[in-house]
């Protein structure tokens, strides 16, 4: 036993001696960044994914290898260059074994190895781990200080276990891109699985220029396959979120520029420049790392807006979905209710008729309230089946040609007896029709709009009259009905709402208790559906309204 | 039994954890407390580098 076997010279950090040559540095010190970095950042980005996980160790295993390498270059103690020389057996195991991992998570759509697998995996490091302690790993120090120690049968062991391990890789890459489905997974395992065979090919080239002992210069290419799988993978996250990352590029480019600037300062030649790189670097750091978060945030944001409108996609699909199962429930229900009602109307208007005997006035009365009633509920449930067919898309128009003045006419002497019974004044007038007031529609939805807003007329109108007006406008080729009460009028807002579903004006209540804000909603739908229209005006509340069925006329 | 089936792959890797742990510091004992490893010389190899004596049998 000796104290010091070699002339070595004192380390710092472990690694750095001027015994060791700058090439060296570089060869160790930009793949060992560069890993950490990659493993670190896609670690960081989703611990939680398993793969994420498994390159993580590949990465460490790898930078813990080269920093171990690095303290045999510069180890100045025998004990050191045996104790890191022994330790650096199972790391390289690792890198193997996990790059192996990687892979078949890959060929697998990240379906996890059973433990079966994993077991028998694991007892390619099992000789290792028994034997490292003991001379069957390192024989012992070499007298040559360039050699540094003289390597047992337990590493030429792990030289044939990672061939082994390369060829199995190369089997699960095939047998997973012939068993994959899809394009993208067979995409990824490829670039991925070809990328870590060329890393450890590369790892173990080098492990043979030293058994044909070719010297320590050729020995330096073995790192160079870690910046290679790392620009692969690079690629994989920005080509196909691999990993599930979204960002990259900006943080790529931020490191390799940091990278490359550290490199610089390793330079033994640049003493001089390097305190200016050095103040670059720490600048170039800071504003690196803000950059990054900036992009970062602006990514994120646009995640968030994505997923929020995937969400409200999903949402609004199933919202028509429930609106059409509303309609269709509507349907049924009325179509069930109408029936009964039927029954209802029929046989209290034969009792008021006297079919069955005089009533005494008081059974009269009840029988009266029981018609009345049953009448309004039937119209109500008309409007239930008329919304659940528009919205469902079910109406059905009978277009033909008719007089419109004709109808309005016909209609306003139907409803005159309930105007006068009410107290007010309906008249009807048209002025001189170019058209004759021919128009083309459905005779009984045209009927039922102007039946609906001249009983609307009535019912809001208190005192005064109503006043139906037929004119035509032969360059628009339309004809209109307007029917302008003096009754409780409507602000400009209320107007805007009036016809849409379940609206009724602020003051309806007021005068009319039963409206279910239908009416003209569906008179709106069928105006429409008909390629006419209604609007309304009003010159404010307590000062009547106007309301205007506009059909296109017959030229 | 049942919790270690369920249980099974974090017992193995928490296994090979520790098998690994306990490799290094018996690796490091033997090395630093020990003292147990060997120093060759010149006179341990041939002409041809190849090592002439036999350190298992000592």
């Amino acid at each position: 036993m000796i104290d010091n076997a070699c002339d070595w010279g004192v380390t710092t950090l472990l690694i750095f001696s001027e015994n060791v040559g700058t090439l060296v540095y570089y060869t160790h010190m930009f793949p060992l960044l560069i890993s950490l970095f990659l493993g670190l950042y896609v670690f960081l980005n989703n611990p939680k994914r398993h793969v994420n996980r498994v390159l993580f160790f590949v990465t460490l295993m790898f930078s813990i290898w080269v920093y171990f390498d690095l303290i045999l270059w510069a180890s100045p103690t025998p004990e050191s260059v045996i104790f890191f020389w022994s330790l650096i057996v199972p790391v390289e195991m690792y890198i193997y074994l996990g790059a192996l991992y990687l892979i078949y998570l890959f060929s697998t759509d990240q379906k996890d190895a059973s433990l079966t697998t994993k077991i028998l995996a694991s007892l390619f490091v099992l000789p290792i781990l028994l034997f490292a302690h003991t001379d069957l790993n390192v024989m012992g120090l070499s007298p040559d200080c360039d050699i540094g120690a003289h390597e047992g049968p337990l590493i030429s062991y792990m030289y044939i276990a990672e061939l082994v391990i390369i060829a199995i890789a190369i089997f699960v890459t095939a047998r997973g891109y012939r068993r994959l489905t899809s394009d993208d997974s067979k995409k990824k395992l490829l670039y991925i699985g070809v990328a870590t065979i060329i890393f450890l090919l590369f790892f173990s080239a080098g492990n043979l220029t030293l058994l044909f002992e070719m010297g320590p210069f050729y020995e330096q290419y073995k790192l160079f396959g870690m910046p290679i799988f790392a620009a692969v993978v690079a690629y994989t996250i920005v080509r196909y979120q691999a990993f599930r990352i979204k960002t990259v590029v900006t943080e790529l480019l931020v490191a390799a520029l940091w990278i490359l600037l550290f490199s610089v300062i390793l330079i033994q030649d640049m003493a001089n420049a390097r305190p200016i790189i050095g103040v670059t670097l720490i600048i170039f750091a800071i504003l690196g790392f803000q950059l990054s978060l900036s992009v970062r945030r602006e990514v994120q944001q646009r995640v968030q807006i994505e997923k929020l409108a995937e969400d409200l996609e999903k949402a609004n699909r199933r919202l028509k979905v429930l609106d059409q199962m509303k309609s269709e429930f509507v349907s049924i229900a009325s179509h069930q209710l109408r029936s009964p009602l039927t029954s209802i109307r029929g046989y209290s208007s034969m009792l008021l008729e006297g079919s069955f005997g005089k009533l005494v006035p008081k059974a009269k009365e009840a029988v009266e309230r029981i018609a009345e009633s049953s009448r309004f509920m039937a119209l109500s449930v008309e409007d239930y089946l008329n919304v659940s067919r528009i919205e469902s898309g079910r109406m059905k128009y009978e277009v033909s040609d008719f007089n419109l003045k004709e109808m309005a006419e016909r209609i306003v002497d139907d409803v005159r007896p309930t105007a006068i019974k009410k107290g007010l004044l309906l008249t009807f007038k048209s002025s001189a029709l170019s058209g004759r007031g021919v128009v083309q529609g459905d005779i009984g939805k045209t009927q039922q709009i102007i039946h609906n807003l001249l009983d609307n007329a009535i019912k809001y109108t208190q005192k005064g009259s109503i006043t139906v007006a037929v004119f035509d406008n032969k360059t628009k080729k339309k004809v209109y009905v307007e029917i302008t009460d003096t009754g409780v009028g409507m602000t400009s807002e209320m107007i805007h709402d009036v016809f849409e579903k379940f609206v009724r004006a602020r003051n309806a209540n007021k005068v009319n208790v039963t409206g279910t804000g239908l009416g003209l909603y569906v008179a709106r739908q069928m105006a429409e559906g008909m390629k006419g229209s209604i609007c309304a005006s009003s010159a404010g509340e307590g000062k009547g309204s106007t309301f205007t069925l506009v059909l296109p006329m017959v030229s | 039994m049942e919790y270690i089936r369920e249980h099974g792959t974090a017992f193995f890797y928490v296994a090979l954890l520790l098998m690994t742990l306990v490799s290094g510091i018996a690796t490091y004992y033997t090395i630093y407390v020990q003292k147990d490893y060997h120093v060759f010389t010149v006179d341990d190899f041939d002409d041809e580098g190849n090592l002439i004596i036999n350190i298992y049998d000592r």
